[in-house]
């Protein structure tokens, strides 16, 4: 069997389907199988916690906190007929979701406002998720430039063009995972073109102001 | 949201049957304001195409990995141990059930015994044909209903198990064997003249 240089994978793992390696995987134990499922979607997969989270750390802990999920409850919650990555991406969004959502109600619970200054405590704190902050990945300058704006589309709508550019998932599919109807997942989408458009202008504007 | 909108997006990102494509792009000619929307949209769309994929830090990477091969070993230990338990699981049934077999061949042994000391009437029956005019049974212990032939011969042949049956026959049988060929027509003759004739009731 001929390996693979850059893995040590044999070569033909990486012609296989993700289902037939799922099932190497799951049946044989097959490690080989699962480090070619690894090397096929972990940057993507790491990709839309990143951008969702656009925190080095928190990333690397939602990451690893979807991976150790996809291990444990392969056996019991995963059906071959379904797609695996669809079925990986959706631990991933609910990982990070979820994640948003205790720091979002963190927040809501201890928050004080100051009469003062008319701030409130979160506001005088440096914002740590910022991507300004934060210790920097090395990114190229357009996936940086690109990011900040989508750091600064809702949720929802950042959540939709994540999943489509990254996975070119069928609408469908994103409106499965994310609990709502196709309508709505279209409709954020259109929304999400519109906000970047708007960002886009905006910077254009201040390029120019500077020129 | 109007419709028309969302089939924007559709349209943009390759979501429509051809035959609705079709049916947009007609819409797309008549209506200059949705074209130029859609046109705009499109080129944030294609904006997106800049974002690139974000490597994950490879000590993550292999930790994963590594976690993955600790969890299979976790798992092919738990499934020896489930396979093990599985075996002594048979084994204590396939005992279990030997017992209950050995015990009561013990206990039918022990009866046909002490129903071998009563006297049985069976080897009066010996000579009927009993095996062709017995009435069915279940062959339980307590169905034992003697009945009477129309020689006024009582049969109880119930209390016999098919082995017992069985040697009966071969009593019955080897009782031939104790018969005396006649060779001379005159002591046939002179048994002749015994034999006493006998009728019934009926």
């Amino acid at each position: 069997m001929r390996l693979n240089k850059s893995y040590d994978i044999p070569v033909n793992y990486e012609k296989m389907k993700d289902r037939e390696l799922v099932h190497l995987f799951r049946k044989k134990d097959d490690q080989l199988a699962f480090q070619e499922l690894m090397n096929r979607h972990q940057a993507k997969i790491y990709s839309y916690i990143y951008s969702m989270i656009q925190n080095r750390e928190t990333a690397n802990d939602i990451f690893q906190e979807t991976f150790t999920k996809v291990i444990t409850k392969m056996d019991d919650t995963y059906n071959e007929q379904g797609k695996w990555i669809a079925w990986v991406m959706r631990i991933a969004h609910n990982a990070t979701i979820d994640h948003i959502r205790k720091q979002k109600r963190f927040v809501d619970v201890k928050s004080s406002y100051d009469e003062g200054s008319k701030t409130d405590f979160y506001d005088r704190l440096p914002d740590e998720d910022s991507p300004g902050q934060q210790e920097k990945l090395e990114l190229d300058e357009s996936t940086s430039s690109l990011l900040k704006h989508i750091a600064n589309l809702p949720e929802e709508q950042r959540t939709v063009v994540m999943l489509r550019h990254y996975y070119e998932m069928p609408f469908k599919e994103i409106a499965e995972i994310t609990d709502v109807s196709i309508n709505t997942a279209l409709g954020r989408m259109r929304y999400a073109l519109i906000n970047l458009r708007k960002m886009f202008d905006e910077e254009h504007e201040k390029e120019s102001k500077y020129l | 949201m109007s419709k028309i909108e969302n089939r924007c997006i559709a349209y943009i990102f390759d979501e429509m049957d051809p035959s609705e494509r079709l049916e947009f792009e007609r819409e797309l000619q008549e209506d200059e304001n949705l074209l130029i929307e859609l046109e705009s949209l499109k080129r944030v769309a294609c904006n997106l195409n800049g974002l690139n994929c974000i490597e994950p830090p490879e000590a993550i990477v292999n930790y994963v990995k590594a976690q993955a091969e600790r969890t299979s070993e976790n798992s092919t230990e738990t499934g020896s141990f489930k396979y093990l338990f599985a075996s002594a699981a048979v084994t204590l049934f396939a005992v279990m059930i030997y017992g209950a077999v050995f015990l009561q061949d013990q206990r039918t042994a022990s009866s046909s015994g002490t129903q071998g000391n009563e006297p049985s009437v069976s080897s009066l029956t010996a000579a009927g044909d009993f095996s062709d005019t017995r009435p069915e049974s279940d062959g339980s212990a307590d169905d034992i209903s003697p009945w009477v032939d129309h020689d006024e011969v009582i049969h109880f042949h119930e209390r016999f198990n098919r082995g017992s049956v069985a040697s009966v026959d071969s009593m019955f049988n080897s009782s031939f064997d104790k018969l005396t060929r006649v060779n001379s027509s005159e002591t046939l003759q002179r048994v002749q003249q015994q034999i006493h004739l006998t009728g019934s009731n009926r």
